[in-house]
């Protein structure tokens, strides 16, 4: 019965998003498949969240008749988008034309055994182990609890607050303000079973790394990339460890943000190549999403947005003094208002000043621990190389280095950096970047191939 | 370039060392027992702690030439104790110096000796103490003082990078790759310097044939040979998963954890919290157990106020609250008058609900 209700709410949570994405998506694209499951789990998922909190703020109980009901029409409605939204685009330079050789086929092969070896482990894990980690037992699944007891969203608010309320009608845990997609996706799915499963609540988190996977080598390919290629890189990703504990540990909610953040940067980099309009919906869609799962999914957002400038700007003149503005209007902002509270936290609460403890812990987390794999060695190596790699990975370099500046700020110059000297927070964070930092590399590895290629040819 | 010039030296040390140098080794019939009492002394020496649950043995007796990179395996016939002394005196000052180590149970924990303060010169004895439970007993088979070569150097490293620990809350804040956190050099130092040497001989040796697909596929397999110890990690610990919870209901896996005394605990208190409007403080003063009580306890509508008060103002406690004062608490409650004192009043008079390991359930009246 189990497998039943999951299989309807499985529809019901990812129809509306596949049938979505597949009227955008042309019919011509690369592993077209591939790209409509990534974008339709990461879509899926997050607007199901916000199907519950409508219906909760409609005082709808949240249950799966309810939501699927809401769905179908989503799914209705969806279908009267016309297909493929096209505009002024030039076609991307793909390689996959090219018939694999042998060896080629073998690591192909070997990928994706590999992949599916890693994929089975991680979901034996979810499958197997009820809710453990700290965090999520702290705060996201406890909630998710709550949630899925009053069939709906119930508001959290501050200790103090609930203490003045004498806690009616309100609950309370230590960071209220967080985003609730986290516990709400938790909730949902103890809603579709039917009761509170101890480990099967976690069952999305091997989905948002399936999701993960599918949107790198989906966007891989768009990019360019032949299968082999895009594979490997995917296998690359897919492995690092830290990334694997938190889907095999689920029940944080970094890698929702992860995979979001993936889908946001990789297509916008491929629409800052083709113009096409699809590719920029899929970004900021999922750009958007960011701001959901977690209060730096804000800063995420924001960091597409010199990419996008540079993507369109004209003349660097405008684009200089774009830039100088938005730097004005942030020390403008500080300097005035250093109570004006952003995405759940104010100016003066990050306390900014130069705090060098945090460089050797980053420096250990990225380059002698082994949470990414080699990724880090790769980055730094790829950004050695950006003079060589012309002018069409700039607006993903504007994007990436942003995000990469706005992380050191975070650790270096605010109060978040004792997350930084206890190794709690830092690489979590990171995790949240680190595979948009390893699609960036692949941009620069495709790019400087291209190259090569032309410069043979002539 | 600090990594490759290590490695350059370390290749240099290969050359020069190939095996161990000193070593020293020790039967269990040659060790002396200087507090517990020996209850056996054959191939194994077992001896009961003493009523402290402490063991000291000591090495025969004679002047040793302390390197710093010394290291000592103990090899323990039965579960071992947690946690090992090196006691030595040296020989000019006659001083006494002692080092704690934490094993957590390793049947033959290997005692690196590098960087311990006193560990130089000469000395005139060596004691190896042990921490058990009183009475307790501890079988050792041998003890070996030795200075490592490389042979042995590669076996740590390789035991320290392939080793396979079972999920810890840490793990997802950090992954060194190795048991001990502190070693160096760490896998993916190692893997990014051999890959990065590969990658210039490649281009040296190919120079113009050098093809970019032929740099990336020597990273792809660095990367995929870092991996693999990952890999078979992750299937370690799938393993262990199973063992521990294959089969189990929900309910089960969660009695099966290692939170079980929480569950049970909030098992047993729910039933008394059934109230629609019930709320529920925490008063503990340790983080884990208010964290998985609170948990458990959900969803009734639970206080929980992390590094803030363990109970708020009398003010703000009403008849019919529930407290949960966990083990670890620092709230003045007085069982044998039924009375809970708070800042802001004489005392609130509560009734037990429910004693349990984990803690008690009051109510208050």
């Amino acid at each position: 019965m189990s497998t039943l209700y999951l299989t309807f709410g499985a529809l019901s949570t990812f129809l509306p998003a596949w049938v979505l994405v597949s009227r955008l998506v042309p019919a011509d694209i690369p592993s077209r498949n591939c790209l409509l499951g990534g974008y339709c789990i990461l879509l899926g998922m997050v607007s199901t969240t916000i199907i519950m909190r409508a219906l909760s703020t409609l005082g709808i109980p949240v249950t799966l008749i309810s939501v699927a009901s809401v769905s179908t029409l989503l799914l209705l409605a969806v279908r009267q988008i016309p297909l493929y939204v096209q505009g002024p685009h030039k076609p991307v330079t793909l390689h996959q034309s090219l018939p694999l050789n042998r060896p080629e086929k073998v690591l192909a092969l070997l990928c994706l055994g590999l992949l599916a070896s890693r994929g089975i482990a991680i979901g034996l894990e979810v499958y197997l182990r009820p809710v453990w980690a700290w965090d999520s037992m702290q705060h996201w699944t406890k909630q998710a609890k709550v949630f899925f007891e009053m069939r709906g969203v119930v508001p959290y608010v501050s200790i103090e607050n609930w203490l003045e309320l004498g806690g009616n009608g309100v609950y309370t845990n230590m960071h209220p303000d967080y985003p609730i997609a986290t516990p709400l996706l938790q909730a949902w799915t103890a809603i579709v079973l039917g009761y509170w499963h101890s480990s099967l609540v976690n069952l999305l988190w091997p989905a948002m790394w399936l999701a993960i996977g599918l949107v790198f080598y989906s966007q891989a390919r768009v990019a360019g990339a032949n299968i082999t290629v895009a594979l490997a890189a995917t296998y690359m990703i897919l492995s690092m460890p830290l990334l694997n504990t938190h889907a095999a540990l689920a029940g944080y909610a970094d890698l929702l943000m992860s995979a979001c953040y993936l889908g946001a940067v990789a297509a916008f980099y491929n629409w800052s190549q083709t113009r096409a309009p699809w590719l920029l919906t899929l970004s900021l869609m999922t750009g958007t999403s960011c701001l959901l799962i977690k209060n730096e999914g804000f800063y995420w957002f924001l960091t597409l947005l010199p990419g996008i400038l540079l993507a369109t700007a004209k003349h660097r003149a405008i684009m200089a003094w774009l830039a100088a503005g938005a730097l004005g209007f942030m020390v403008f902002l500080y300097a005035v208002y250093p109570d004006l509270s952003v995405a759940g936290h104010s100016l003066a609460d990050f306390d900014i000043f130069y705090r060098p403890d945090s460089w050797i812990p980053i420096y250990l987390s990225t380059l002698v621990h082994d949470n990414w794999h080699l990724l880090f060695y790769l980055f730094l190596a790829t950004l050695l190389t950006t003079p060589f790699l012309g002018k069409k990975v700039m607006p993903i370099l504007a994007v990436v280095l942003s995000a990469v500046a706005l992380y050191l700020m975070l650790y270096v110059m605010t109060s978040n950096s004792a997350g930084a000297v206890q190794f709690t927070s830092l690489n979590r964070v990171a995790l949240q970047l680190a595979p948009s930092l390893g699609f960036f590399t692949l941009i620069a590895y495709l790019a400087l191939s291209d190259k090569k290629n032309i410069s043979e040819a002539s | 370039m600090f990594h490759l010039l290590k490695y350059a030296l370390l290749f240099g040390v290969i050359t020069t060392q190939a095996s161990v140098i000193f070593a020293k080794d020790w039967s269990a019939s040659e060790l002396g027992v200087e507090v517990g009492s020996i209850i056996a002394q054959d191939s194994t020496l077992t001896v009961a702690a003493n009523p402290s649950g402490q063991i000291l043995i000591s090495v025969p007796s004679e002047d040793f030439s302390l390197d710093k990179n010394f290291k000592i395996d103990l090899k323990f016939a039965e579960q071992p104790p947690r946690q090992v002394f090196v006691v030595w005196q040296t020989h000019l000052s006659k001083k006494t110096y002692q080092q704690g180590f934490n094993y957590l149970g390793e049947m033959a924990p290997a005692i690196d000796m590098r960087g311990i303060e006193g560990w130089s010169g000469k000395a005139t004895s060596i004691e190896l103490g042990f921490i058990t439970g009183p009475g307790q007993k501890m079988s050792i088979s041998g003890v070996r003082l030795f200075k490592p070569g490389v042979l042995d150097y590669l076996h740590d490293r390789w035991a320290d990078w392939s080793e396979v620990k079972t999920w810890h809350p840490v793990d997802l804040n950090m992954y060194t790759g190795t048991k001990w956190n502190s070693t160096d050099p760490f896998p993916a130092q190692f893997f990014a310097m051999t890959g990065f040497c590969l990658v210039i001989v490649y281009l040296l040796l190919l120079r113009r044939r050098a093809t970019l697909s032929g740099t990336a596929l020597i990273i792809f397999t660095t990367w995929l040979a870092l991996d693999s110890f990952w890999q078979l990690k992750l299937w370690h610990q799938v393993t262990k998963t199973t063992e521990q919870y294959g089969s189990l209901s929900s309910h089960k896996k969660v009695l099966a954890s290692e939170h079980s005394a929480y569950a049970g605990f909030a098992d047993a208190a729910l039933p008394i919290l059934n109230r629609q409007d019930a709320r529920i403080f925490i008063a503990g003063t340790n983080d884990y157990e208010a964290m998985s009580t609170a948990y458990y306890l959900s969803p009734k509508n639970v206080f929980w106020d992390r590094r803030g008060i363990e109970l708020p103002d009398a003010s703000h406690i009403r008849s019919g609250d529930f407290i949960v004062l966990l083990r670890k608490n620092s709230v003045n409650y007085n069982p044998s008058t039924s009375l809970l004192s708070l800042p802001g009043n004489k005392g609130f008079r509560v009734e037990e609900r429910l004693s349990h390991r984990v803690g008690t359930l009051i109510e208050v009246m």
